[in-house]
């Protein structure tokens, strides 16, 4: 049996922040579900309803946030908890700018610059699913409180990256072939960087819950293991 | 800067009233000119280890200490040692101020000296020094004449720590310092603690979990009589090695 707090209030208010966690953590899934069933039919009504729900996103980062302030202040959280609350700051910003970036490809979409479905679309969707195993695996590791997802989700960053080389390799080929308008083509390159950004973010959550459940802060490891030490002057 | 060297070093330390055992084969290193913070449970044993790192614990009936404590590699419960000079390096601060009710607020600060073998010449100078180094000076200066109950909670605390360092301690005890007085009063003995921290080695026994982590170097957790867990505090309190430790300082129950 896991140990359930003395206080029940605190308990009560540990669960909740979780509840509010998976609400937006749903919330900015549907997003991007959203952004990329536009992007592939141009549906610019989806589009339009999916800028829409950023909205509740941002005021659900700003709630979740005072929420996990009010908590720190009545309860002087430590240990786990305390690092789960303030996974939990950090989770509500990553998520928050995954929202901004579903919801700028949602205005490309919007927009409709010309030659961008089904082609472009096409180019970017094997970003887009790279991009959404990233964010699958953080956000299951934080369902399921599981540091090994959590590691695998950093490491599918790694394919997302080579998606991304190889859609603006294959962008620029056809921009310098002529096939694709260079307006176009930019407009493209830059919905493919929304997506590779997501992953980036569903990253940082990863790391996040990383240190919530094992204490272990593995942010720009490999980096500063190998940054030269000692003052500078 | 603080040192990492040990002061008091404690060894496979059993403690008992009677039949009842209370520490079981405490091992533990104080460091020195470190703040020591000790937590647990009511009647986990912290108390009695305090008095029992001055011996006091076995001024109490049927009271016994088995292992052994070195202050500065001396055995402090060799046969050659006087338990009242002991405590002239190793002062303590019990919960409830209490100082001499009769006495002058400076004969309160010289208490230690009159015990234990006079009070010299330069008597003025060491009530002043002992006072500042508590922080009080500026408080009492006009009335040392003034009898130390007529102070206020917070401030006979802080006496009672000035007559502990007037004898110039290696190590000083405090059992609950703040658990008798208000918050301003308990803000100015935690800011005591932390300047006194870096001239004595200090371990003190708190209740309160947010105190150990803002005035203490190292927390030890102690549970059913033995220690759990002892590391620094910043650790202790972020990340815990020991289970009991997590559930015990977030407030689980099994």
């Amino acid at each position: 049996m896991t140990p359930k707090h003395t206080v029940q209030a605190y308990q009560a208010e540990l669960q909740q922040l979780r509840d509010r966690l998976e609400a937006m953590t749903e919330l900015v899934y549907d997003m991007i579900a959203n952004a990329r069933e536009a992007l592939k039919t141009g549906d610019v009504e989806l589009a339009e309803q999916t800028v829409q729900l950023d909205h509740q996103v941002n005021q659900q980062e700003v709630e979740i946030d005072r929420f996990c302030l009010e908590i720190l202040v009545r309860r002087q959280s430590v240990a786990g908890d305390l690092r789960f609350i303030l996974a939990a700051m950090k989770m509500v910003t990553q998520l928050e700018r995954i929202g901004d970036q579903a919801a700028s490809v949602c205005h490309a979409v919007t927009d409709q610059p010309p030659g961008l479905q089904p082609a472009g679309a096409d180019l970017v969707d094997d970003v887009a699913q790279a991009a959404k195993t990233v964010i699958d695996k953080a956000i299951t590791a934080f369902l399921q409180e599981g540091v090994d997802l959590a590691f695998e989700a950093i490491d599918a960053d790694d394919d997302v990256n080579e998606e991304y080389d190889r859609a603006s390799r294959k962008l620029l080929s056809q921009m310098s072939d002529g096939e694709l308008a260079m307006e176009t083509g930019i407009s493209i390159q830059s919905i493919a960087k929304r997506f590779e950004r997501m992953a980036d973010c569903a990253t940082n959550i990863a790391e996040a819950i990383i240190f919530a459940l094992d204490a272990q802060d593995i942010r720009h490891r490999d980096k500063l293991a190998s940054a030269p030490t000692g003052n500078k002057v | 800067m603080s040192t990492t060297s040990t002061k008091l070093s404690v060894s496979d330390l059993d403690a008992s009233y009677g039949d009842h055992q209370v520490l079981h084969s405490i091992d533990m290193d104080i460091p020195a000119k470190e703040v020591t913070a000790l937590i647990g449970p009511s009647g986990c044993g912290k108390s009695t280890y305090l008095r029992c790192l001055n011996r006091m614990h076995e001024l109490t009936t049927a009271a016994t200490v088995n292992g052994t404590v070195q202050l500065d590699g001396a055995d402090i419960y060799h046969d050659d040692i006087d338990p009242v000079l002991l405590r002239r390096h190793i002062g303590m601060v019990f919960q409830k101020p209490a100082p001499f009710p009769t006495w002058s607020i400076a004969d309160n600060v010289l208490a230690g000296l009159k015990l234990t073998g006079g009070v010299p010449d330069n008597a003025d100078e060491i009530v002043e020094k002992a006072l500042k180094g508590a922080a009080l000076w500026e408080e009492v200066k006009d009335k040392l004449d003034k009898p130390g109950t007529s102070l206020s909670g917070g401030q006979q605390q802080r006496l009672c720590i000035a007559r502990a360092i007037t004898v110039e301690p290696d190590v000083l005890l405090m059992d609950e310092p703040c658990s008798a007085i208000d918050p301003v009063a308990t803000a100015r003995v935690e800011n005591l603690i932390h300047e006194l921290g870096e001239n004595y080695t200090i371990v003190v026994v708190t209740h309160n979990m947010q105190q150990a982590a803002r005035i203490s170097d190292k927390t030890a957790f102690l549970m059913m009589g033995e220690l759990v867990e002892f590391d620094e505090t910043s650790k202790l309190f972020s990340n815990p090695s020991k289970q009991e430790t997590e559930d015990y300082i977030t407030g689980k129950f099994g």
